[in-house]
């Protein structure tokens, strides 16, 4: 294989590892945001994830035992976003910018005591698993069939979840609930228990990626080791136009963006790394305002939904 | 009539408060299977909360409803759809992203494939046999309103409802297609379905409905005979005391011409053409009505005229002034135009800001309210307390805030701000939706004032009945264009409904 | 009937008190999870930060770029707009004064200083007016652009003093000294507290003025409120969050310069811990109250103040502050719920007529 063929495969690699936590982020907002409830939280559960997963596998030496946990958390994370934004109906930005800082807060101050400075040595990782046949093919095939379980779980879930919100009745009511919430009601559907659904799974699927970004990608925690990852799905969410396909593409733009930074070298060109670093943002930044009006969100999104009223 | 049949449907002692306000009050209703029972009484009345009572989405403090003499508990939208009730909301609850299918399979019980095909056809099948045609594949928010409303209809018929209740369903058709939906309504009631038909429309309760029950705050006043009731009894047992049908008008005098509109066009949020080719003029001392169904450029027209839309194409002149051009700003600084809304909460009042604050949301910059750039608080206090008292603005003080206040005090706020000032112009869109009778008559009566004046007045709604009571002169606005401009004193109900729906008959020649 | 009033008058204070105690009382949980007897570590803090000479003045070395940044963040929620972009409009804001700082010369005092605040404020300003440009254009969510902006701000500084800015034969990137003539005064002899508290407070007259006395706050309100009445009524709604996003921009920048010509005299690479995002937390338990403002600036700088001898005296990781600001947001967000429902169920006085 050629230098520029194992570059390409590299990097390919290297962008398709930097988008998933993206990918599981932008995902789960997809769940909330569809049903109603915008998600600005999503950094928030991500670093959650990462540091409960880190913590977990730090004292477990279990990878398994630490996505559970992850997993738990992610959705008890979720829960208390439900619980503000659907039953308190605090205003939903509120909510996410508090879970924010919250676990910004939290997860320093725990990551601290759990991992003093002595604590070097990486944390126990999730390796590859490489599916016979089909990881020989060039390029391709490491690239897709030789990865560790959860981006295996990631390329199921995006043409499952596809499925679901298009040719199911739990997708058509999910998106129903997101539209016109009131409509949906009249038909017989409980808009708060299909929110709260959607918010908690939202908070398990981003805690998923942080435990991702810990347990494959760097396998260490640090404060705020997320980095803005969650706000940058959620503008892949946008770009993306609320459509799992889409969206994921989206993240991997941005993933692939994000890998150009650490491969610059190899064209010998003189960006100073600052301005790769501040790439991603800047390509998601303009992504928003190209997409300004085109994109549409769900209807009722950001609104709060309120059972009985008295309507003038 | 069938007496002496077990009512399908059966009410007793229902009663709903909201806080301390009660919304009903006691009620006790009848109705027979294969029946259609109107349900009369002004805005505010307590229809609506009953309706949702029945359909699931309130649950009574006191009370008990029966389905063939069978105790039901509707504790539920899910509850109410099993037990065969069906609504037909005011605003429809079709979410206009989906086809009509999904609107018609939501919330069915849960399978994991949808099949959307099968169902359609199934759809299909079923329109037709209730002679409701509609495509089932169209977008609903693609589709014109009385389609909306047809699918509206066939969910609560897929779900196997028996009792359909219909909410003012009427608000959105034109006159004929009235008598079309009616018929329908009909041939349901034929197949032993029972119909509640909820109205604050006198007239057409009485064409429509074997029996008719009417509520007052909260209260049932009367349940009687439809063929046995007179306009006059019914009119008199919504409000509680004998209703003016006609207001006083003095004849209008004057000849200045304040208002000309030449070759207007507007085009709405979609960038199509709402208002094309208006032209019209309006005399000082004059009531210009504009009839029309909803969504036929009213919007736009008044917004044109406000200065809230740019004018595409045609001029607007004021007192001989060329306005077209002019921003909103300047029209609010050197014109004296008074708009009301039509959503009062909306788009006319800051419900958090008190009365004071809100009656200077137009004129904060200027003086008396602002003196060398300072806001002068001592005036706007002083012109709340005055506009408390000339308005009957039933409130304690400028302080309180605009959300405490009910909906007809409200109107008034806005009217004082709209109309103190002595405007030469005033822009009114829909100003009694939603007011009960004595807010109505009390915002009628200011305008009517106002015409005294001398102010050059256009009145948009989509009651007929009242336009034709308040103008002097009625234009019909139809797809964007005034299709007619008839002397009121001489224009007929059918004439108007006629060319609501673009019957060509009467109109103005191109 | 008396005393609802009364409670409704009081919540505005009330509520943020009990986030804030809520929070300290998890805070104390989590010193005590590190080993530390919280009653001892909470006295530590309290004691350095507000108590001491030494320890008031960095409390209010500290309080400066927070409660600047507060009234950025409490400027935009009058109008409705979420600006969390204030720690990229703190740092474009240092970048603008140093600039004004090295390479503007010969002036005196007089006019440096108040020519490098200017040009702090602009740069803030002006990092502050693209979302807003973005959202009152062309609809985009504020939220969001603000937040890229942070990182894209951040890493521009981290270019500029690593290479054209640097100060040569630096270890770390820093900028050189910024000429004297264009440093602010220190207020408390002996101790680093600059004027820029100073022009906080100035700030916040200036602000109360305007929300309390001219039509310019009021027509910010009107927008906040309900913008669709407030462009009925001829107000225009775009220019108002424009101006209002400049502004808080330029208050932003206002707390970064603050910090260059008053703390440091030179540009540091990441110079803002995290100042821009405890601001959002102070403007929203201040309930858009001015006097809450100042209050909660100058209590998490007192808890960033003694935080630090908290550390070293006590072993307490400063990070737990962080955790207690975060849970303060939290719980006050519950707090606003419950208390919204409970004036719901209060305010059922529908006057008849």
């Amino acid at each position: 294989m050629s230098d520029s063929a194992a570059f390409l495969s590299d990097y390919l690699a290297a962008s398709l590892r930097l988008s998933v936590p993206l990918a599981f982020a932008a995902l789960g907002g997809l769940f909330s945001e569809r049903s109603g409830v915008l998600n600005i939280g999503l950094e928030g559960m991500l670093l959650t994830g990462a540091f409960v997963s880190a913590a977990t596998v730090f004292y477990t030496g279990s990878v398994w035992v630490a996505i559970l946990a992850a997993l738990i958390v992610g959705g008890l994370v979720g829960l208390l976003h439900a619980y503000l934004c659907v039953t308190l109906r605090v205003d939903q930005l509120v909510s996410g910018l508090a879970i924010n800082l919250s676990a910004a807060g939290l997860t320093a101050f725990l990551s601290r005591l759990v991992f003093n400075s002595k604590t070097s040595q990486p944390l126990q990782g999730l390796d590859a698993i490489a599916i016979p046949g089909l990881s020989q093919i060039p390029i391709v095939g490491s690239l897709f069939f030789n990865q560790d379980p959860l981006v295996y779980l990631l390329l199921l879930l995006v043409p499952l979840i596809t499925y679901l919100l298009f040719k199911t009745s739990l997708g058509l009511t999910l998106r129903a609930v997101g539209e016109y919430p009131r409509a949906a009601e009249t038909a017989g559907v409980s808009v708060l228990f299909v929110r709260y659904l959607s918010v908690m799974l939202s908070g398990c699927l981003a805690s998923l990626g942080g435990a991702y970004l810990v347990l494959v990608h760097v396998k260490f925690f640090m404060e705020d080791i997320s980095a803005g990852k969650g706000f940058i799905a959620l503008a892949a969410l946008i770009f993306g136009r609320w459509h799992p396909i889409s969206t994921v593409l989206a993240c991997v733009l941005f993933g692939a963006t994000e890998a150009l930074q650490l491969r610059i070298q190899a064209f010998s060109l003189n960006i100073p790394y600052q301005f790769l670093v501040m790439l991603p943002y800047v390509i998601a930044l303009f992504a928003l305002i190209g997409l300004a009006g085109k994109s549409t969100p769900p209807a009722a999104l950001g609104i709060p939904y309120v059972k009985e009223s008295l309507d003038d | 009539m069938r007496d002496g049949e077990t009512a399908y449907l059966r009410l007793e002692g229902i009663t709903k408060r909201f806080g301390n306000f009660v919304a009903n009050d006691s009620i006790n209703l009848k109705v027979n299977a294969g029946s259609i029972h109107g349900l009369l009484g002004e805005n505010g009345a307590g229809k609506t909360t009953l309706m949702n009572i029945l359909c699931g989405l309130y649950q009574p403090e006191a009370g008990q409803i029966y389905l063939h003499d069978r105790a039901v508990q509707i504790t539920s939208p899910k509850v109410a759809i099993a037990q065969g009730i069906g609504m037909i909301h005011q605003h429809f609850m079709l979410v206009p992203q989906l086809t009509v299918t999904e609107n018609i399979i939501l919330g069915s019980p849960l399978t994991l494939r949808l099949n959307l095909k099968q169902k359609s056809r199934e759809i299909l099948v079923m329109s037709e046999r209730y002679g409701l045609s509609i495509d089932p594949l169209a977008k609903v928010g693609d589709l014109p309103v009385g389609t909306q409303q047809r699918v509206e209809i066939l969910k609560a018929l897929y779900r196997q409802a028996k009792v359909l209740i219909l909410d003012e369903p009427t608000a959105v058709l034109t006159p004929p297609e009235v008598q079309g939906f009616f018929k329908v309504l009909r041939q349901l009631a034929a197949a032993n379905h029972t119909i509640l038909f909820i109205s604050h429309k006198l007239d057409e309760i009485l064409s429509l409905c074997d029996h008719i029950t009417v509520l007052r705050r909260g209260r049932v006043v009367g349940t009687m005979i439809a063929h046995n009731s007179t306009r006059q009894d019914l009119a008199r047992l919504m409000v509680g005391r004998d209703v003016l049908f006609h207001l006083e008008k003095a004849a209008q005098s004057s000849d200045h011409i304040v208002l000309e509109v030449q070759n207007l066009q507007v085009r709405d949020d979609r960038h199509l053409n709402a208002v094309q080719n208006v032209s019209f003029t309006l005399k000082a001392g004059e009531i210009l009505g504009v009839a029309g169904v909803d969504g036929n450029g009213q919007r736009e027209l008044a917004d044109a005229i406000a200065g809230l839309r740019p004018a595409t194409a045609g001029e607007l002149i004021l007192n001989g002034q060329i306005i077209t051009r002019w921003t909103m700003q300047q029209r609010i600084k050197r014109l004296k135009i008074g708009y009301i809304p039509e959503d009062r909460q909306k788009m006319g009042l800051i419900l958090r800001f008190s009365i004071a604050r809100n009656l200077i949301l137009k004129g904060f910059q200027q003086l008396p309210f602002c003196r060398n750039g300072w806001l002068q608080r001592g005036a706007i206090a002083h012109h709340a307390t005055q506009a408390i008292q000339s308005f009957d603005i039933r409130a304690t003080s400028g302080k309180l805030r605009v959300s405490q206040l009910s909906g007809g005090n409200q109107q008034k706020v806005v009217l004082a701000r709209e109309l103190s000032g002595d405007p030469t112009l005033i822009v009114a869109m829909q100003p009694t939706r939603g007011l009960d009778v004595g807010a109505t008559e009390y915002v009628q009566q200011a305008l009517l004032t106002e015409r005294q004046r001398g102010a050059a007045i256009l009145y948009i709604s989509t009651e007929l009945e009242e336009i034709m009571m308040m103008s002097d002169r009625i234009a019909v606005l139809y797809e964007g264009r005034f299709v007619a401009i008839l002397d009121a004193a001489t224009a007929t109900v059918e004439q108007l409904g006629l060319l609501m729906a673009g019957s060509p008959a009467g109109r103005l020649s191109p | 009937m008396k005393a609802n009033q009364i409670l409704r008058s009081i919540t505005p204070v009330l509520s943020p008190l009990f986030a804030i105690s809520s929070a300290l009382l998890v805070g104390a949980g989590l010193i005590a999870l590190a080993g530390v007897n919280p009653i001892a570590a909470y006295s530590v803090l309290f004691r350095e930060a507000l108590a001491n000479y030494y320890g008031f003045g960095t409390t209010l070395t500290k309080t400066a770029p927070l409660l600047l940044t507060s009234l950025g963040v409490f400027v935009a929620l009058k109008a409705g707009q979420f600006n969390i972009g204030g720690e990229g409009q703190i740092y474009m804001g240092g970048l603008g004064s140093v600039l004004v700082g090295l390479y503007v010369h010969g002036l005196p005092a007089l006019i440096h200083v108040p020519l490098a605040l200017l040009s702090g404020f602009l740069f803030g300003a002006i990092w502050g007016l693209i979302p807003g440009y973005l959202k009152a254009i062309r609809g985009i969510n504020e939220v969001i652009t603000t937040l890229l902006l942070n990182y894209i701000a951040l890493n521009l500084i981290n270019y500029l003093v690593s290479n054209p800015l640097i100060e040569p034969g630096a270890p770390s990137p820093y900028s050189p000294t910024i000429a004297t003539s264009a440093q602010l005064p220190i207020i408390l002899p002996q101790t680093q507290t600059h004027a820029g508290i100073l022009i906080g407070f100035a700030a916040t007259i200036v602000l109360w003025i305007v929300f309390q006395r001219l039509p310019l706050g009021y027509q910010v309100e009107a927008v906040g409120q309900n913008p669709i009445a407030a462009r009925y009524a001829g107000i225009s709604v775009e220019r108002t969050i424009m101006l209002v996003m400049a502004t808080a921009g330029g208050l932003a920048g206002l707390a970064g310069a603050g910090e260059v010509m008053g703390l440091k005299y030179r540009l540091f690479d990441q110079f803002s811990p995290g100042y821009g995002f405890d601001a959002i937390a102070i403007a929203f338990l201040s309930r858009g109250n001015l006097v809450g403002v100042v209050m909660t600036s100058l209590f998490f700088g007192a808890l960033r103040s003694g935080a630090n001898v908290m550390q070293r005296s006590a072993g307490v990781p400063v990070t737990v502050v962080y955790a207690i600001q975060g849970l303060a947001v939290l719980f006050i967000a519950i707090g606003l719920a419950l208390e919204k429902r409970f004036a719901i169920r209060q305010s059922s006085v529908i006057t008849s007529g």
